[in-house]
């Protein structure tokens, strides 16, 4: 069912709109899809605060809640955890979408789901800086904050979907369910091909030390 | 043109030679050799990582059947130091005992067992225990009896099969170890028997079994359950039964509790390898939430495998393991935490001393351990150094609660080993005794506890509101009173304009 919306955005500033996103969802996701409100701009600085609330998160949660090893903080694979499996998800969302017939173009898609991870970063930033100051027995009311800023997130990515392609819910669903099965063969493929080129550039190798041991 | 080139190839041999330079400094950080001459490091583990230490043992003498006048041993299975600190060892190969006293000089030989019809003799035994009236219990293993023999070799009783329905009809009897606890049990470990020790009273009847092993339970033992609702009885019968792991040793400390030792490491999930069992068989061994020694025990190299074989609980409280596979014994507190790691398999095919060929038996004398090699035919002698004076010393205090005592010998120890995360808490725990609060939170978290931390961290925190209280709410009320003069600017412009006009 399409529907226009009667709002009148013309004059909502770029963040305005964000947060109008988060307080009202399926409208905010109509106005992007038909008004062409979305702005890439925005939703790259988004990822980007993303991956600094991972590393914040990993380095930064108090000493009591804290079971990473801070030596080991790696920012390529946090940046892989991060930016890649989001880029991964869209593509395949993408992919699977054009074949179930969904509306959405790949530039909506991404610029909506970086919309949705806001509430996340608005949520964890604060509870990472609070658990601190927290005494071990408090720390279930943090627990409480973080799921809130989670679930918040979900809800805004299940409606992102489903206002992009103009699914009904079940198609939603499976179209979510599909993507999940995308990510898994993309990243079967690409294990397949990375061993593939191992193997390659040994076999390169071995030829060159025969050959150098020859002559 | 000429110019550039000349640049491009000076970059080229800088980057080459500082590549060339970095490949030969990359490997040489040089282990840090702290072992003191002995054929093995010390170390232990931290929250993230395994450590050095200074060691805690060091090999002093290995004493063999013929350094001590009795005669070669000959594959001894097992031997026992007794209240007197003599050593009784079981030559198993040439079916006596030797007993040596505590300098491991010899002091008798019991070869020859006789009963009230004749004379007798042992076919392989595998345990002994001296109780404190000097009997001698041996778990005589191919005759399936457990003897008691007085002093002079005579038998005073005879434990054997213990009748009962809950053995399959074709049991044989194979006693391998025995204990006898204080309460007048007599604890026998036998080959096949999965439910735990077998319990005998005073008389030799058989009580009932003591403390088994739970099965673990796996992803193949919940698939397997699944499927047998699907069979019939006939099918039911050819499946393979999950029957728990037999203990490999036990041992009884004063207090009358059993510390007993398995091999576990062949599960996915090692747990309860080390057990402290009260009377009623259960484990009352506090489960640790990351295993101290876990990446050794749960590796499954396929030529080096975690093989436990034997406890020793000795005087202080202080748990040793032995760990055949690796021929290294491990010295734990009964709060599971890691104390020592010495010995090794490896090095010279068990010719160094300090190595082992095939270990079997570990006891423990004042400041001293010793381990039976049954390959080597002899005991070596490990002797406590200087720093593991300091933890011991350290650990029998904080032990006990009494941790302002333990300030000073954890700061001795801290001062030999910077590594020793027990001696931080233990510090950390004397200061919040004390009260200096802020102290003790940095010690607990330099030994990385944080549930002291936690508590530390609550009492500084209360601390420092009811301290700067009065500056805090100063600050609170200023902040509300601002966001309101902010928020109704305008309002009260107006409001003072009306005012002014009125004036």
């Amino acid at each position: 069912m399409q529907r226009y919306s009667s709002l009148n955005m013309g004059s909502m500033s770029e963040l305005r709109y964000l947060f109008y996103i988060m307080r009202h969802p399926v409208e905010g996701y109509e106005e992007l899809k038909w008004n062409k409100k979305g702005s890439l701009k925005l939703s790259i600085i988004i990822l980007l605060a993303w991956f600094v609330t991972e590393i914040v998160k990993f380095r930064g949660t108090g000493f009591i809640v804290n079971t990473q090893n801070p030596e080991k903080l790696n920012i390529f694979i946090i940046f892989l955890n991060t930016i890649i499996v989001f880029a991964v998800c869209i593509i395949s969302n993408w992919c699977f979408c054009t074949l179930m017939d969904g509306e959405g173009r790949f530039v909506d898609i991404w610029i909506t789901c970086a919309y949705a991870l806001v509430p996340y970063i608005i949520f964890t930033l604060p509870v990472t800086l609070l658990t601190n100051f927290i005494v071990k027995q408090e720390y279930i009311f943090l627990i409480c904050m973080e799921a809130v800023g989670i679930g918040w997130t979900c809800i805004l990515m299940v409606a992102a979907i489903k206002v992009i392609h103009q699914y009904n819910l079940k198609k939603t669903m499976g179209s979510i369910i599909l993507t999940g099965l995308g990510v898994c063969i993309v990243l079967f493929i690409s294990i397949l091909s990375l061993s593939m080129f191992q193997n390659l550039l040994m076999f390169i190798e071995t030829i060159y030390s025969e050959i150098t041991f020859r002559f | 043109m000429g110019g550039m080139d000349d640049m491009k190839l000076k970059c080229l041999s800088c980057i080459m030679v500082f590549v060339i330079v970095s490949s030969f400094t990359a490997n040489t950080y040089a282990h840090n050799l702290n072992n003191d001459g002995a054929p093995y490091n010390g170390y232990n583990y931290n929250e993230f990582r395994i450590v050095a230490t200074p060691n805690g043992y060091l090999p002093d003498r290995a004493i063999s059947g013929t350094d001590c006048g009795a005669g070669q041993f000959k594959n001894p299975q097992d031997f026992f130091v007794d209240k007197n600190d003599d050593v009784y060892v079981l030559d198993s190969g040439n079916n006596r005992v030797v007993v040596l006293d505590s300098e491991l000089k010899l002091k008798k030989i019991i070869d020859k067992i006789t009963s009230n019809s004749g004379d007798d003799t042992l076919n392989n035994p595998t345990g002994i225990f001296v109780d404190n009236e000097g009997l001698i219990y041996i778990a005589d293993k191919e005759n399936g009896r457990v003897l008691i023999l007085n002093q002079d070799g005579h038998i005073s009783k005879v434990f054997g099969n213990p009748k009962t329905d809950t053995l399959p009809q074709n049991f044989t009897f194979k006693p391998k170890k025995v204990i006898k606890s204080i309460s007048g049990i007599t604890y026998v470990l036998a080959e096949n028997v999965v439910n735990g020790a077998l319990e005998y009273d005073e008389d030799g009847n058989f009580i009932g079994y003591f403390g088994s092993n739970p099965v673990e339970f796996t992803l193949t033992l919940f698939w397997k359950i699944v499927v047998s609702k699907f069979l019939n009885k006939k099918q039911r019968m050819q499946l393979t039964r999950n029957v728990p792991i037999e203990y490999a040793s036990l041992d009884v400390d004063e207090k009358g509790f059993i510390f007993t030792c398995t091999d576990a490491s062949r599960t996915p999930f090692p747990t309860g390898q080390i057990k402290r069992l009260n009377p009623l068989g259960k484990n009352l061994m506090k489960n640790i939430s990351y295993d101290p020694a876990g990446p050794e025990f749960i590796n499954s190299n396929t030529t080096i495998t975690t093989n436990f074989i034997d406890i020793d609980v000795d005087k202080d409280g202080f748990i040793n393991i032995l760990d055949s596979g690796r021929g290294k014994v491990y010295k734990y507190d009964q709060e599971s935490s890691l104390l020592f790691v010495f010995g090794t398999n490896s090095g010279a095919g068990g010719a160094q001393l300090g190595t082992f060929k095939m270990p079997v038996a570990v006891e423990s004398m004042d400041g001293k351990v010793l381990v039976l090699d049954a390959k080597k035919n002899n005991i070596t002698v490990f002797v406590e150094t200087a720093f593991a004076q300091k933890v011991i010393k350290a650990m029998k205090l904080y032990r006990d609660g009494l941790n302002e005592e333990a300030l000073e010998p954890w700061r001795e120890v801290l001062k030999a080993n910077n590594n020793y995360e027990l001696a931080y808490t233990g510090i950390g725990k004397a200061l919040m005794n004390d009260g200096q609060f802020k102290e003790a939170m940095k010690y607990f978290k330099l030994g990385q506890r944080k549930n002291y931390y936690s508590d530390a961290y609550k009492e500084y925190r209360t601390q420092v509101l009811r301290d700067h209280f009065s500056t805090i709410m100063y600050v609170i009320l200023t902040i509300i009173i601002l966001i309101y003069l902010i928020k109704n600017f305008k309002k009260l412009q107006s409001i003072i304009k009306a005012f002014r006009r009125e004036v």
